[in-house]
């Protein structure tokens, strides 16, 4: 299993030519959702088999659901158990969310009530996932619009006993945090300090799409804005030098502003106490 | 029920529902909009999925038609899978299956649009592929071994400039040997007969085409073995003829 340390970038298809030719020199591993790969060939094989050739690769999932409410079905978690040891990732993280109800599948982050009844849902799933998966799970906070029903918590706290009652790591979105905070009105360096930073395994940042009316969504579509640039710099003086990853998914500008962001991003990493 | 699961599908009905209900928005609480925001979100993201996988059935049925059984597939038969790309099979399969014959009226060629655009899905993402133990050289005298993820098509209709007219034949779809598109070869009729007939993995080549001609009353003069050979070459090269599967 290869180190990953410093900054990677979410591997796209639109980006493989230029990451495989001129990526920037600051760029140390790509980020790989298994279910963009897994039982599909052609290109797409390609692309992941020419990756793992120059970069360690780290798994983020889109499907596990980890707020779900049906049992997770035992043939994907096989052959996901299969790819995941394949690309050889240290941890394997999805999301805090749900995405599927009675079969059906959404292929959003929908969101979950900070309830205790959500926690032991999340916590049970996860136990389940890394038993089967023999894999660290890494749970990512998402970007949320509404809450359903009424809160019996916060956000930090229902992240934080998920994370206290399981052994799961956190995968850091700091773009979702900032994006939260400037929908619902609350704090970000708030939420960041209430969040066990020892549990950090990894940090996501992205651009956001912002409405007319001040309402931001998580697009990935656009730059990272300097607000959270800041907000990643004063996340990891909690964290410590983590791995911290670009999620780039649409909207792909020229490569080298997408360079120049990676290696923004490693100099705000490189000042942050190892 | 517990209150998560009614909430959880309360947010589903709110997303797939033909219009967000009330008794779920209701039950959800806090401001409409913003579960709005998340009905966008979900419907969206498969619209545009099946808009990428599914250009010239939407083409043929029109956005108006095509956005009807968007709207009726995610409230009567919402995804069931966790890959995106395979949403695209499952509403095409949802579409012919609720349209029936209706389907070709008032576009024949609208049946065809949409097996075309499976078929180009198909072969972009399918990861079948032979057993390299199962497999030998090519030989006439063995079975022909094709690429499992090409796919041919017979189709009636093609498009000419702006106009769709009547032209009978067959495409065979395949990957591109290494920038992985899909190419398309639009094979004589009797290539496709050709191909059909050794695409079984078990008859050998010689055996297929002699079943062929005699079908056909047609003899392997030297013109055929020369157009023959041609065929095999270019299979080759594109990487859809494989070699031969390896006696047992």
């Amino acid at each position: 299993m290869a180190r990953v340390e410093g900054v990677g970038l979410g591997l796209r298809a639109p980006l493989v030519g230029d990451l495989m030719t001129r990526a920037p020199p600051s760029l140390r591993w790509v980020e790989v959702s298994p279910e963009n790969h897994m039982g599909r060939g052609g290109f797409f094989e390609r692309m992941l088999a020419d990756a793992r050739g120059r970069f360690p690769v780290v798994t983020h999932g889109l499907s596990l659901g980890l707020g779900d409410r049906v049992p997770p079905d035992p043939a994907f978690l096989r052959a996901l158990r299969a790819f995941l040891e394949s690309v050889g990732t240290p941890w394997h993280s999805d999301h805090l969310c749900f995405g599927a109800v009675d079969g059906a599948h959404l292929h959003d982050l929908l969101p979950m009530p900070f309830t205790r009844e959500s926690v032991r849902a999340v916590v049970d799933r996860v136990r389940l996932l890394e038993d089967a998966l023999s894999l660290p799970i890494a749970v990512e906070n998402i970007s949320w619009y509404a809450h359903p029903g009424d809160a019996e918590m916060s956000e930090a706290d229902f992240l934080g006993e998920v994370l206290s009652r399981s052994d799961a790591r956190l995968l850091l979105d700091v773009n979702n945090a900032f994006v939260n905070a400037r929908n619902h009105g609350t704090d970000a360096r708030d939420f960041l300090q209430r969040i066990p930073a020892d549990r950090v395994v990894q940090i996501h940042v992205a651009g956001h799409f912002t409405g007319a009316d001040g309402f931001r969504i998580d697009t990935h579509g656009e730059p990272v804005c300097a607000e959270v640039y800041e907000l990643l710099e004063f996340a990891l003086s909690r964290t410590g030098r983590v791995p911290v990853l670009l999620e780039r998914d649409g909207d792909f500008p020229p490569f080298d502003e997408l360079a120049a962001e990676v290696e923004r991003l490693d100099a705000i990493l490189q000042r942050a106490s190892p | 029920m517990s209150d998560l699961d009614g909430r959880q599908r309360a947010i589903a009905r709110v997303c797939l529902g033909e219009a967000p209900p009330a008794d779920g928005l209701a039950l959800l609480g806090g401001d409409p909009r913003r579960w709005q925001v998340y009905r966008d979100l979900v419907r969206t993201r498969l619209w545009r999925a099946l808009l990428e996988a599914l250009p010239r059935t939407c083409a043929a049925a029109g956005g108006e038609r095509f956005g009807g059984w968007f709207t009726r597939f995610l409230g009567e038969a919402p995804p069931r899978t966790r890959f995106v790309r395979e949403v695209a099979p499952a509403f095409g399969a949802w579409v012919r299956a609720a349209e029936g014959e209706a389907l070709s009226r008032p576009a024949p060629w609208l049946p065809e649009a949409l097996a075309l655009d499976l078929a180009e899905h198909h072969v972009a993402l399918s990861d079948a592929r032979l057993d390299p133990s199962e497999m030998a050289a090519f030989s006439m005298d063995l079975p022909a071994a094709l690429d499992p993820a090409h796919r041919r098509v017979r189709v009636r209709w093609a498009v000419e400039g702006e106009a769709v007219v009547e032209r009978p034949r067959t495409l065979l779809l395949h990957r591109h040997p290494t920038l992985g598109s899909v190419e398309t070869l639009e094979l004589s009729a009797l290539g496709a007969d050709l191909l059909d007939a050794m695409d079984d993995g078990a008859t050998p080549v010689t055996a297929a085409i002699g079943g062929v001609l005699s079908r056909s009353g047609l003899s392997a003069d030297g013109a055929f073995a020369e157009a023959f050979a041609g065929l095999l070459s270019d299979l080759m090269e594109r990487e859809v003829l494989l070699g031969s599967f390896a006696p047992i």
